[in-house]
């Protein structure tokens, strides 16, 4: 039964998908990446609603809650919610330079406003190095749904059932489906979190029987010290990163500066749903303690608590999500490798060459799930630990006047060498978030060379006009 | 570079503050609102201001300045 709900919920998606893409099929390089830049605020909405709530809010939340207490919960609430302040005012211009250098992927917006190829490579390796940790936590999430849907399926074969999903919708629509399909995640996944966290409630006696003073230890609620400062630095840090890194996945496909703006006001509301995941979080740390696995603690508190019909569509919403996240950041990737990492590649090829990378990139974030599976939050914070060094050039794309191309190259290289080494050796710093260390490093390399040695004038993108709304979608190269 | 200074105040400077300056405020405190930890009940009224002051922004400073969006060709389709 519960195996049929979630297979049947996956078909769907896939039907929504093709229907998603039937307007635009055989569409060109541009409808496959970018929509032909012409979203509504609405399914604007939806995309980035679709790729931010991802299995990540359902899994990696609750576990972040489950192992580490309150700071991980904090710190995961507090950067999504300060990044939509910050992305209202940075998102659109972000869009502007994207349409100003009629860019598909960030680092076409790099290499065109510095008129440097080498720029462009080195941004787009900075940002395939950092999505394949990204695309690795939706992996585990879906593996940990999966496995505990009582099918006996194998780690490998969990991981290539997500994988063979995200690689169809792709394949059939391109930036269309996961903006659809994301429609059909939301309603199954606002139920599953709003049913699990009523359900703890429910089987407490009320909210103080999951979360008061008599459930819980006061260490498990509060923070302080070294958790407070990692809480703290990990929200100021995270949410500058958030759309200056991400920002191109659901940034460049909107219609206007205007659809931008206006859809992300609304965007905090949708965290409303995270009151119910913190009754699932407390709920499982009391009622199922030690739990080998702390991703899986949302699963088995849902198994606990509910009937097996109903289990089953908070599986299918779980699955949804990251699945979703997986496709569009396998998209991000394959048009990076077909438009900026090979060179020369023919429009009319590059739709072509973009489907192959993205299943090198799935089969890639797979092996890495099954050989270095941790705590879905760690992989989180290694993920924006590497795309925040894009963050000093997009910054000098939109604000500066004068800075050297050598510098945000030489700056970016750095900062991932830096966050790479800061990673690996697991140095604490005294619960200061380390990529704010190798982002730092960054910037003074970008900023105080260009202050001792400035770079050619350019305009910033911040001081040019905010055109018009667009009248038709970008022209759609031949092919 | 800085079109509306009230609409930077409201729409960041208002969220930025409730955030980093509120929780850790609150962040030791062992008391609950309505059986939730005072820190996450803080974070959760966050939710509904960051709306409210970005729909100020947006509403009184910013939306004129972006003229309304003709429907894409494609879109009537």
């Amino acid at each position: 039964m519960l195996i049929l709900i979630v297979a049947v919920v996956m078909g769907l998606s896939i039907l929504l998908a093709l229907w998603a893409g039937r307007s635009s099929r055989g569409g060109g390089i541009s409808e496959f990446l970018v929509g032909g830049r012409s979203f509504p605020p609405w399914l604007l909405y939806f995309l980035a609603v679709g790729e931010v709530y991802s299995i990540g809010t359902m899994i990696g939340f609750p576990s972040g809650i489950y192992a580490h207490g309150a700071s991980y919960g904090i710190w995961f609430l507090g950067y999504i919610l300060l990044a939509y302040s910050l992305g209202y005012f940075l998102a659109p211009l972000v869009w502007r330079a994207a349409r100003k250098h009629d860019a598909m992927t960030v680092p076409d917006v790099f290499g065109r406003h510095y008129g440097s190829r080498t720029l462009e490579l080195i941004t787009c390796v900075t940002m395939l190095i950092a999505l394949v940790p990204w695309g690795q936590y939706q992996f585990i999430g879906l593996q940990v749904v999966l496995s505990n849907l009582g099918l006996k399926l194998t780690p490998v074969q969990c991981v290539l059932l997500a994988g063979v999903i995200a690689f169809a919708y792709i394949a059939v629509s391109g930036i269309r489906s996961p903006a659809f399909v994301s429609i059909l995640k939301d309603a199954f996944m606002l139920l599953g979190v709003v049913l699990v966290g009523l359900a703890a409630v429910l089987v407490a006696g009320g909210t103080s029987g999951v979360t008061g003073p008599e459930a819980l230890a006061r260490a498990q609620t509060t923070m302080g010290g070294q958790d407070l400062w990692f809480a703290m630095t990990t929200i100021l840090f995270q949410s500058v990163v958030f759309y200056l890194g991400f920002g191109g996945a659901y940034v460049f496909p909107a219609r206007s500066e205007r659809a931008v703006k206006s859809s992300t006001v609304w965007m905090p509301l949708y965290m409303l749903i995270y009151p119910f995941l913190v009754f699932a979080a407390y709920y499982g740390l009391k009622q199922h303690p030690g739990l080998k696995n702390p991703n899986t603690v949302f699963m088995v508190t849902a198994k606990g608590l509910l009937p097996e019909p109903v289990l089953g569509l908070v599986a299918a919403g779980a699955a949804l999500s990251g699945v979703l996240v997986l496709s569009a950041t396998a998209l991000a990737i394959g048009g990076m490798v077909s438009r900026n990492l090979a060179p020369n590649v023919r429009p009319a090829a590059q739709r072509r060459w973009t489907v192959v990378a993205v299943a090198v990139f799935l089969v890639l974030a797979a092996v890495l799930t099954l050989t270095a599976s941790t705590l879905m939050l760690t992989v989180l914070n290694l993920t924006y630990n590497l795309l925040a060094q894009v963050v000093p050039g997009w910054l000098a794309i939109l604000f500066a006047r004068r800075v050297r191309t050598a510098a945000i190259a030489t700056g970016m290289v750095v900062g991932v060498v830096t966050a790479v080494v800061l990673y690996a050796t697991g140095v604490t710093l005294g619960g200061l978030n380390t990529g704010l260390v190798s982002m730092g490093v960054n910037m003074v390399i970008v900023f105080g060379w260009s202050l001792l040695a400035p770079g050619k004038r350019r305009s910033p993108i911040a001081l040019e006009r905010n055109e018009p709304a667009a009248v038709s979608p970008i022209a759609q190269p031949a092919g | 570079m800085i079109r509306s200074w009230p609409s930077l105040c409201i729409g960041l400077g208002i969220p930025a503050v409730a955030i980093l300056g509120g929780i850790p405020l609150v962040a030791g405190s062992p008391a609950t609102v309505a059986g939730f930890p005072l820190v996450f009940f803080w974070m959760f009224l966050c939710f509904p201001l960051t709306t409210l002051c970005l729909w100020i922004s947006w509403r009184f400073f910013d939306r004129q300045h972006y003229p309304a969006d003709k429907p894409a060709a494609k879109e009537d389709q």
